[in-house]
């Protein structure tokens, strides 16, 4: 035991364990170091808006002044960083081969944070997902859904996906399919629908909203009405048309048609052999003499 | 200028425990209703007729309401009603109401187009919507704001990419003084548009830039802002806006009733100018 406890007095003592406590102080005085110039530069050149900026000045003077002090530390115990840096670029081919998925996630997540297509904050839709980016990581992007739900994204799929940021520019335009009876008077439906627009406050007087003619379609004649609303109020915008186009139309007595199917029976004038009977509720089919 | 049946809305009132106060501002319908510790704000962008339209001009109030106009149900659920509740340690009955101007700048497009030939000058008296503020008198702490009518909002800028969101309204583009009707639910800024090119400028559309502006109230009881002069010159692609500080000279025995909201580092703005430029002309 007392043998066990001299051994290590000694190697307490030696030049070598010092070095060792000296470089971990190193090393940790780095990360501390990095923290503190990453806040120091965030309150000095990023906006309180601007989270990405943020992340990307913490992340940068985080590993700068970590691996600087870890270089130094390395040094300091006597490594030869010439030949660890050599070490280390045949072990980057062996962990290439190994873990190419990450490798290409980790460059893709450089290069996203360079072309800086979204940031922290907007609302991007990737493939089918559409969500709120909670943050660009090294391998993935954190998006939180609308149904509250957590998902990771990696770097390479966003690099090579089309994404939409539905935030980028500040207003955004809301298309209605709108859908009348073949016997309304066009003109009328029109003036109706701008009004509807016209009485909404969150839909832009300007950009002005317009109306498209779409098609003669099988049982309705369909338009779409464009109006341009706030980027945040898009969907309250969306919800609230609809309504208010429904009761202008209702009021107006304006018919929004069902689908409509006419049935021959082989002959173009004669009708559909069918008689209601309103009297007892029910409906029967008699012969219809020709 | 009279205003027929209108008092001003505005200033302190004493709403004793128990009771409440009705006020009607153009189109909007506002109760205040005093409870034990509460304060209950409720607020009607319509008439008693559901009317929404912007030409309503009222401007009246009944403190204390009668019974009839300030039952519970008021603070129930109720489709178009907003019921907002501030409750208070210390009793507190006096509250007051002032006018505010517009929180975003006001987009106005005359009704017809109007036209200012080279090297002349226009006034135009557009008339502008309130904000009713609401602040506990003893604390001096503003409760609750509103407008006295929702305008729509508007876009202004040169593409869908840069601009600013306004309000749009549309204005008759009265030219003189006198045929501003008097509404105490509004107030009327002078603006000034000045053509020093050599072409005729058409107006499509002016954008007043209502947070830069202070409130003024005549020995009359109509409102005023500061007056806004436009420039348009040659070569220079939109117009220059100046606020003209102080009561415009138009308004007798003016005072001051509420500053702007938001203040200009310098007089003259060029954030507005490009926007201005280019919408001017389309």
């Amino acid at each position: 035991m007392q043998q066990w406890l001299n051994y290590l007095l000694d190697i307490l003592n030696s030049p070598a364990a010092w070095n060792v406590v000296e470089a971990a102080f190193k090393i940790v005085l780095g990360v501390i170091l990095g923290r503190i110039a990453g806040k120091t530069l965030v309150r000095i050149f990023a906006r309180p808006e601007d989270l990405h900026r943020a992340i990307i000045l913490r992340r940068l003077s985080l590993y700068t002044i970590t691996g600087l002090f870890t270089a130094s530390a390395l040094m300091g115990l006597g490594f030869d960083l010439g030949v660890l840096l050599g070490a280390a670029g045949i072990l980057t081919v062996a962990i290439g081969f190994a873990s190419q998925t990450s490798a290409s996630n980790v460059i893709s997540g450089l290069f996203l944070l360079g072309e800086r297509p979204f940031a922290v904050g907007d609302i991007i839709r990737v493939n089918q997902t559409v969500g709120e980016v909670l943050s660009i990581d090294l391998l993935s992007v954190k998006l939180r859904t609308f149904e509250n739900l957590f998902v990771r994204i990696p770097n390479e799929t966003v690099i090579k996906s089309e994404v939409t940021n539905l935030r980028h520019f500040p207003i955004r335009r809301v298309d209605i399919e709108v859908g009348v009876a073949y016997k309304e008077d066009l003109r009328f439906v029109r003036e109706i629908l701008l009004d509807v627009a016209d009485r909404n406050p969150l839909c832009l007087e300007e950009p002005a909203p317009s109306i498209l003619f779409q098609m003669f379609g099988d049982s309705s004649i369909d338009h779409t009405l464009r109006v341009w609303a706030k980027s945040e109020n898009f969907l309250a915008l969306r919800n609230s048309i609809p309504v208010e186009i429904k009761q202008a139309f209702d009021r107006h007595g304006i018919e929004i048609p069902f689908p409509h199917r006419t049935l021959y029976t082989g002959s173009e004038t004669t009708p559909f052999p069918f008689e209601s009977h309103p009297a007892n509720g029910t409906s029967t089919q008699v012969p219809v003499s020709t | 200028m009279s205003h027929l049946n209108q008092v001003p809305w505005w200033g302190a009132f004493h709403i004793a425990e128990g009771t409440c106060g009705k006020w009607e501002i153009g189109p909007s319908t506002l109760w205040l209703i005093h409870r034990s510790h509460e304060w209950a704000v409720v607020h009607r962008p319509s008439t008693d007729n559901e009317d929404m339209d912007h030409s309503i001009s009222r401007s009246a109030y009944y403190v204390p309401a009668s019974g009839n106009d300030c039952g519970d149900e008021l603070t129930g659920t109720r489709e178009g009603y907003q019921v907002r509740r501030y409750s208070f340690r210390d009793p507190q009955s006096d509250v007051s109401l002032t006018p505010a101007l517009a929180d975003r700048p006001i987009v106005s497009r005359p009704e017809s187009t109007l036209f200012v030939p080279p090297h002349e000058s226009v006034t135009l008296y557009l008339s502008t919507p309130l904000w009713i503020q609401i602040r506990v008198t003893e604390s001096g702490r503003q409760i609750a704001e509103m407008p006295s009518f929702r305008m729509s909002d508007t876009w202004f800028g040169p593409s869908t990419i840069e601009g600013e969101l306004c309000y749009a309204t549309r204005t008759s583009g009265r030219l003189r003084r006198d045929d501003v009707p008097a509404r105490l639910n509004r107030a009327i800024t002078p603006l000034r548009v000045l053509n020093t090119g050599n072409d005729p400028l058409e107006l499509v559309r002016v954008q007043l830039p209502a947070p830069y502006l202070a409130l003024y109230k005549s020995d009359a009881d109509e409102l005023w802002t500061e007056a806004v002069t436009m420039t348009r010159s040659d070569g220079v692609e939109g117009a220059e806006v100046e606020i003209v500080t102080g009561a415009p000279p138009e308004v007798r025995g003016a005072s001051r009733i509420t500053g702007p909201r938001q203040t200009l580092k310098k007089n003259l703005f060029t954030s507005t100018f490009g926007a201005v430029g280019s919408l001017l002309s389309t």
